[in-house]
């Protein structure tokens, strides 16, 4: 077994804390079990950067869009299992963020109103500043109406939020619903298109982006991102920043005070332009 | 033990202060190109608010300070670098169900198949009845898309039909609650023992019971990458998961010091735009303090620390579980993108095991139309393995052997 302190140094301290995975953290609001059901364990709590204990790399989007902690409960009746993970984002954007990376395309059930998806595994949904992933283990088929009543009790333990309206800076016409995704870093930006080295479009963790993929006339997909700054310097940097750290498979064609062109390796050209404080980024367009 | 290193200022005769001088002063080496590191190694950048961010110098590591030491004979990419044999059989998995004597059947089929001789003497190939072996699984993503334990008991079946104590069979991994939550408990697998790295348990100083579990002589170095901002109450979580911090992840006691083989048992999954898969599964586990590696560095850790003496020398076979496999969201569960690949895949080559499932998975994103990014920054970690002698990325110069049912 694991190496691990003499009993008697811990014994000495008086005090154990759990640290990274901590149990019964006030304040946490999972809700009720339904009629039937019991808890299982204790629940468990990672908070912040301690969400590389539970998903090690796959923390990088959470931390990086905002992320509070993760509280976790599994119930159990008879020899069926459910665990109720409850991502507490920094706002109901981030954690809308989460969900439209996450949800794939939607199977929803038209008995629960929160914008979710679900199928025999999971249920995934968001609401307010949280991001719910209900679990059922062993995927039985027809488990889904438990999945279901997992996420009204949970969904009502939390408060409410507004991302309506959260993508209205993209233009509607011809945007494929479903495709929009929020962008705060590198990480979230890679899941849409590699355009540059690190954080190339310097939203650090706090402003956001938004991006969609839009039909094109004569068939194909582009994409469009849309990033506003707080004012005209920041957005100057950020187009500066992209011209000295665009990826390395990109190829500048035109460069100037607006912004720049590119095409990449398959021949798609790409457009940075600068609009007052905003930043706007196609890519995957034809010649 | 037939391997143990210690540390490589102690290979050099140096303290650590010189140690860590004679790093500044091989900066120009340690940059990486001279390895053949690609330059998008070169990662992040300098940010200051409103001004554009300059290029940030390749971070420096101990790559070359394993480089020299001297291999030994079974190290990666093994006897057989760039053959990778994918055994499918669709009765592995139906409606949800493993059929364990099916998956035993798979995993013999591939090892054979793989040294072209029986079990028996595919043991004796790679390991030795005294061997010390360690099964590294991955429980991230159960129950959905870890490492099945009907795998994990083929393999501890082979071990044990072939002469291997039970008592010399550890299964591991970094945190003991992940295992614990996978199903890999005495319970599931009585008489074989069953370690983590660490735990979560600290003292009233932050101090964590399993600082012991870290052997302060062997470690992976990166100047400058700490894992803390300077925040305290950002950094706190950090520092409250992570034994140790600031530049050094040291090895498990358990790799440097106890295992004498390692048999990787990674599952098939995405993370980002790569691959979650043989060489993640060590690089990202067989360490401490490894939260601050992903950002600045993520899969070129995935390289360097197989490059490390404790792993490339003992890393003897990689058989991936490909039963079930995820191609978006991972590399934590999601349902919404897992499916049935009823497939076992099996390499003594871990980056050409790597290369040809990332290839799987993009030919899989493609098809079922997520955004699939073909930048070669995703796989240029193989290559910089290859060009280190680790393993072949090649896809030109690897043989895909597959086996059906």
């Amino acid at each position: 077994m694991m190496h691990a302190a003499p009993l008697s140094v811990l014994l000495l301290t008086g005090l154990l804390l759990l640290a990274g995975c901590e149990r019964g953290a006030d304040g946490m609001q999972i809700g009720d079990a339904p009629d039937g059901w019991d808890r299982s364990g204790e629940s468990r709590t990672f908070s912040g950067a301690n969400l590389y204990a539970y998903i090690n790399g796959g923390a990088e989007v959470f931390l990086e869009l905002g992320l509070d902690r993760l509280d976790m409960q599994s119930y159990t009746r008879g020899g069926e299992e459910i665990t109720v993970e409850i991502y507490r984002m920094t706002d109901a954007v981030a954690a809308a963020g989460v969900y439209l990376m996450k949800c794939g395309r939607e199977t929803p059930d038209p008995s629960f109103a929160e914008r979710h998806t679900v199928n025999d595994f999971q249920l995934l949904f968001h609401r307010g500043d949280a991001y719910v992933m209900i679990s059922n283990p062993d995927g039985k088929k027809g488990t889904t109406g438990t999945l279901l009543e997992f996420a009204r009790h949970t969904a009502a333990v939390l408060p409410g939020g507004e991302t309506v309206g959260l993508f209205d800076s993209l233009p509607q016409e011809g945007r494929i619903a479903g495709s929009e995704r929020v962008i705060r870093g590198q990480f979230t930006l890679q899941s849409v298109y590699t355009l540059g080295n690190g954080d190339v479009l310097q939203l650090g963790g706090t402003a956001t982006a938004l991006a969609a993929d839009y039909k094109m006339g004569k068939g194909g997909t582009f994409t469009r991102i849309v990033a506003d700054y707080a004012d005209d310097t920041l957005v100057r940097a950020a187009l500066d920043n992209v011209k000295a750290n665009l990826d390395s498979t990109l190829e500048i064609t035109s460069s100037g005070d607006s912004g720049i062109d590119f095409r990449d390796g398959a021949g798609k050209v790409g457009r940075v332009r600068v609009h007052e404080a905003r930043l706007e980024v196609t890519v995957n367009l034809d010649e | 033990m037939e391997i143990h290193y210690t540390s490589m200022d102690e290979v050099l005769g140096l303290d650590r202060r010189q140690f860590l001088q004679g790093l500044g002063a091989c900066s120009v080496v340690a940059g990486g190109l001279a390895l053949g590191v690609p330059p998008l190694y070169a990662g992040g950048q300098e940010k200051q608010q409103g001004k554009p961010a300059r290029p940030r110098p390749k971070i420096k590591t101990n790559l070359d300070e394993f480089m020299k030491v001297p291999r030994a004979k079974c190290a990666i990419p093994g006897p057989f670098p760039g053959k990778v044999v994918k055994v499918v059989d669709p009765a592995s998995l139906k409606e949800g169900k493993f059929d364990t004597a099916v998956v035993a059947d798979m995993v013999e089929r591939g090892i054979t198949r793989l040294t072209g001789k029986n079990m028996k003497e595919s043991f004796n190939l790679l390991l030795k009845p005294g061997d010390v072996v360690g099964l590294k699984v991955n429980p991230v993503g159960a129950p959905l898309i870890n490492t099945r334990l009907e795998v994990t008991e083929a393999v501890v079946r082979w071990l044990i039909d072939s002469g291997l104590p039970k008592e010399n069979i550890i299964i591991w991994d970094r945190f003991d609650v992940s295992l614990e939550k996978a199903g890999y408990t005495k319970n599931n697998f009585p008489g074989i023992r069953i370690e983590a790295l660490q735990g979560f348990v600290t003292d009233e100083k932050g101090r964590h019971a399993s600082e012991g579990s870290f052997d302060r002589k062997a470690y992976y170095f990166a100047k400058g990458v700490l894992g803390t901002t300077g925040n305290e109450k950002r950094d706190n979580g950090y520092l409250k998961q992570h034994v140790f911090n600031k530049e050094y992840s040291y090895f498990g006691k358990l790799v440097t010091q106890k295992l004498t083989k390692i048999i990787n048992l990674p599952a098939f999954k995405n993370t980002g735009n790569g691959v979650s898969m043989a060489t993640k599964n060590l690089a990202y586990a067989a360490l401490c303090n490894v939260g601050r590696l992903h950002r600045p560095l993520f899969f070129r850790v995935c390289t360097e620390v197989l490059a490390a003496p404790w792993i490339r020398d003992m890393l003897v076979l990689n058989i991936l579980d490909g039963l079930r496999a995820q191609y978006d969201g991972g590399p934590g569960k999601n349902a919404q993108f897992v499916y049935e690949n009823h497939s076992l895949y099996f390499a003594t080559d871990p980056f050409a095991l790597d290369m040809v499932g990332h290839r799987e998975l993009l030919a899989k994103r493609k098809k079922m139309k997520v955004k699939v990014s073909e930048n070669p920054r995703y796989t240029s970690y193989l290559h910089a393995g290859e060009k280190l002698g680790l393993g072949i990325a090649d896809p030109d110069r690897i043989d895909i052997v597959e086996v059906t049912a």
